[in-house]
């Protein structure tokens, strides 16, 4: 799209360049982090930000900012798979519904209204029971739960284009039901996608640290920092580093993002936002 | 002394340049009025100016407007408010919008008599429904009880000239009163007005870009042109000769313009 | 009319009901790894009466369309069937925790609107003071904010280092039998930290909702109407704008009813909240299959209660709605 650079305009910037830098941080995680994550020291456990460990050590002694780095990683893998996954789902499913009508889009809708009455909460929790935990079954759930509110936006969308003239000329040229969807509606309909997409990478990585936080999502001993904050939830009058650098890092990350995310939404839907 | 006078107003926002440029003209009690132009020829917020009703951008940069001989802009905010609604009325293009959804026809209509006329409830609603009746959405009791998206278009501009009118004034505004409705509503509602204004005496100003409309409620009218006075004079006038490019554009889009044999069907 | 009106939601919500048992019957029965095996086999603790009692549970023997019919004759006696944690009722269990989270969750959701509102309209008519601009800031800063990381500085600053709130539980240890007028303030102390945090995620949402609308409001054509009446900036307000841009807080309340329920899982499992989303969290990771169905389905049929609710209170307010 066009004005690229009127998006990139003041703090949009500083969000751009900083999620920027956090991706090439977390991608660069083994030659950045100070020390092996996974180290253990038990003689240098719970040890206070210092010089030999800037961010301080945990209860195994492992260095915090080494795991806070590599933290970066499970967060951003999961944050941009499962929000790409629910994102694609979501259009592709909004639209076909939207395009289709009759008892395939009731049939759709009615499937996301009962997927929709289940506080979501539950209905994750749930899901990884039935699942099981760890990484891939958490970027799984949030695609499974997370496609329904992107896919009644562009069902909305698609649903005012179909009658537009160039999708009625579409289809008077001959062009098969798929080709006139894919080709004329959809690329029409995306405005709420990008903004969809970002929120939903801001909403994947909250989801990640939730339930990695509660035991359900990253097993030990791969960092995240959700599990980090369980783990320094143990030893909270002792080491208050171990609770405030992991939540430091899930807030930055999430001012980011969400900068990002209204910037979007200004852009592509400029009566919804602040 | 006239009851409205208009004196080189000069309007406009921010640094551009003005929107409506030294526009002068007076109106005495019970004259009509017209104030022809396209849309951007600065007619609407001319209006808007005279009911303190502009928008704040928007800056007033020069002249002066007079209702009754006082000043307007020297008022303080209650005594503007106490003529606007209770002296003056002002009637909008869009009827649709123009009602407050959550409330019923009656109780609109009824509100600026409690305001104006310090009526109490019962009387204010009495005299509502007595007012909605006046103007053709009979019965007025029954009507009265109505909410806003129970109306069509041409009963909802009727309900919003009683409440224009309910409280008297001296001073009628409407700003494109038909262009909204269909032909057969807008003949109505142009007859309405007239025998209206037979019947209480008030001075009308009407905006449109329509000459039939003005034709058939004013016989003098000014036309303007990107906030200028371009031509002014007997609407019968302006029909058979305009003077001003701008008239003679309008007409012509109307298909008034003699000599014409097609008719161009788009509106100015 | 408004029966009638009721009735035909309610049965317009049937078919939502039936889908959600079917749902919940696809995830247990149809799973790879039917949920004895997975249970037996991940935690040797079960002994053979429970794998016994669980396929009875399930009639995991039963042909499949018996068994979806066997459970949804039990859904709808609300028939969850037994802790596999501590043996008791699904649905005393439930019904134990729901008043604490409904508690937590509407008190927390009122105070959030009351704060939400005020902030709301006065950026809406006040858009470019140095305030509203500091405001959108602030909103999008605690929109931001990790809730339970705020949980867990709360606990650390408040609880721990300076004592001003209580760490954890819902009463304190020794009041479970005193009178009641010292149990409730006890109570309310516990419930300051949860809903302390659940306010500081959701008012900033609910306001910049709140302040659209009134934006919105405040720029209909009927405002300037009511202008032109001569009518002060006041009853402008209060009258006409006023009405009609808290109109869609009703819609929103809707819109908020399944957090309402289940949004606090994590808030409640830091805070040691008996309530249900605790139960969810101790059911999830103690793989307590109908417990955590129970929850889901218990959480389902409340959400579709609600929507009713917030769908007749529109319909008694706005009188485009019609309910026939």
């Amino acid at each position: 799209m066009a004005a690229g650079r009127a998006f990139f305009r003041g703090p949009t910037l500083v969000a751009g360049l900083g999620l920027g830098l956090l991706a090439l941080g977390a991608l660069l995680a083994p030659w950045l982090a100070p020390a092996d994550p996974d180290h253990i020291d038990i003689l240098g456990r719970l040890g206070a930000p210092g010089l030999s460990h800037w961010l301080g050590t945990d209860a195994l002694g492992r260095d915090v900012l080494s795991r806070i780095v590599y933290g970066a990683r499970v967060s951003l893998a999961v944050g941009l798979t499962a929000a790409l996954g629910s994102t694609v789902l979501g259009t592709l499913l909004g639209a076909i519904s939207g395009y289709a009508g009759g008892w395939v889009d009731e049939l759709m809708m009615r499937g996301a209204d009962v997927l929709m009455c289940i506080p979501s909460l539950f209905l994750v929790l749930t899901l990884i029971v039935v699942l099981g935990p760890g990484i891939y079954n958490v970027v799984l759930v949030i695609i499974l739960t997370g496609w329904t509110d992107i896919a009644r936006l562009v069902r909305g969308e698609v649903l005012s284009l179909k009658q537009r003239d160039f999708v009625l000329a579409a289809r008077a040229s001959g062009a098969t039901p798929a080709r006139v969807l894919l080709r004329h509606v959809l690329p029409n309909a995306m405005a709420p996608v990008y903004v969809s997409l970002t929120f939903g990478i801001a909403g994947a990585i909250m989801m990640e640290s939730g339930l990695s936080f509660l035991g359900l999502g990253v097993q030990p001993p791969t960092a995240s920092w959700g599990s980090m904050l369980s783990e320094g939830r143990e030893s909270l009058q002792e080491a208050w580093w171990l609770v405030v650098f992991p939540g430091l890092a899930i807030l930055a990350t999430m001012l980011l993002i969400n900068q990002l995310g209204e910037a979007a939404r200004r852009h592509f839907d400029p009566k919804g936002g602040l | 002394m006239s009851l409205l006078a208009v004196d080189e107003l000069t309007l406009g926002f921010g640094a551009d340049a003005d929107v409506v440029r030294q526009v002068s003209f007076e109106l005495g009690a019970g004259e009509s009025l017209g104030l022809l132009g396209a849309s951007g020829s600065g007619k609407s917020l001319t209006a808007l100016a005279v009911l303190g009703l502009l928008p704040p951008a928007c800056q007033w940069r020069a002249g002066s407007i007079r209702f009754e001989g006082r000043d307007l802009a020297g008022l303080a905010p209650g005594e503007r408010r106490d003529l606007c609604g209770g002296a003056m009325g002002l009637v909008f293009q869009e009827p649709f919008t123009a009602l407050n959804p959550l409330m019923t026809v009656g109780a609109q209509v009824a509100e600026g008599l409690r305001l104006h006329r310090g009526l109490g409830a019962a009387d204010a609603a009495g005299q509502a429904a007595a007012w909605l009746d006046k103007v053709g959405l009979q019965p007025g009791l029954e009507k009265a009880k109505l909410y806003p998206h129970q109306l069509s278009g041409g009963m909802r501009q009727r309900a919003l000239l009683a409440m224009a009118l309910a409280c008297r004034p001296r001073l009628l505004i409407c700003d494109e009163p038909t262009t909204a409705l269909d032909a057969t509503v807008q003949a109505q509602i142009l007859g309405l007005l007239r025998r209206l204004q037979g019947e209480l005496g008030f001075a009308l100003l009407i905006i449109s870009h329509d000459l039939a409309v003005i034709h058939a409620l004013a016989p003098q009218a000014l036309v303007m042109e990107k906030g200028l006075v371009v031509e002014r004079g007997p609407v019968a006038g302006i029909l058979a000769a305009p003077q001003s490019p701008a008239a003679a554009r309008l007409l012509r889009a109307y298909g008034m313009l003699e000599g014409d044999s097609m008719s161009e069907g788009q509106g100015g | 009319m408004l029966l009638r009106y009721t009735l035909r939601r309610l049965i317009l919500a049937i078919p939502l009901l039936l889908g959600i048992s079917v749902l919940t019957f696809a995830l247990v029965h149809l799973t790879p790894g039917n949920p004895v095996q997975q249970q037996s086999a991940m935690n040797p603790r079960f002994s053979a009466d429970s794998i016994k009692a669980l396929r009875a549970l399930y009639g995991l023997d039963d042909p499949l369309p018996l068994q979806y019919w066997h459970w949804l004759s039990r859904l709808a006696r609300f028939d969850f069937g037994f802790s596999l944690r501590d043996q008791r009722p699904v649905m005393d269990k439930v019904w134990a925790a729901l008043p604490a989270t409904l508690f937590l969750n509407v008190v927390a959701f009122l105070v959030a609107l009351g704060v939400a509102i005020p902030f709301g309209v006065h950026s809406a008519t006040h858009p470019r003071t140095r305030f509203t601009r500091a405001f959108s800031g602030f909103s999008f800063f605690a929109f931001s904010f990790p809730g339970f990381w705020l949980a867990l500085l709360l606990q650390l600053v408040l609880a721990a280092a300076l004592g001003w709130l209580p760490i954890s539980g819902i009463l304190s240890p020794g009041l479970e039998l005193a009178p009641w007028w010292q149990r409730v303030p006890d109570f309310l102390w516990h419930a300051a930290g949860p809903i302390l945090v659940s306010v500081f995620g959701s008012w900033a949402v609910m306001a910049r909702y709140v302040r659209n609308n009134m934006f919105e409001a405040l720029h209909q054509d009927f405002v300037r109407t009511a202008r032109a009446k001569g009518l002060s900036e006041r009853a402008v307000f209060w009258r006409h704008a006023l009405p009609n841009a808290l109109l869609p807080v009703v819609t929103l309340l809707g819109l908020s009813l399944p957090g309402l329920i289940g949004g606090s899982v994590i808030i409640e499992t830091i805070f040691a909240w008996p309530g249900m989303g605790r139960l969810a969290w101790e059911a999830s990771t103690g793989y307590d299959y109908p417990v955590i169905l129970g929850v889901s389905v218990l959480g389902a049929c409340l959400t579709i209660l609600g929507n009713l609710a917030a769908d007749l209170g529109m319909a008694l307010l706005d009188p485009r709605i019609k309910v026939q």
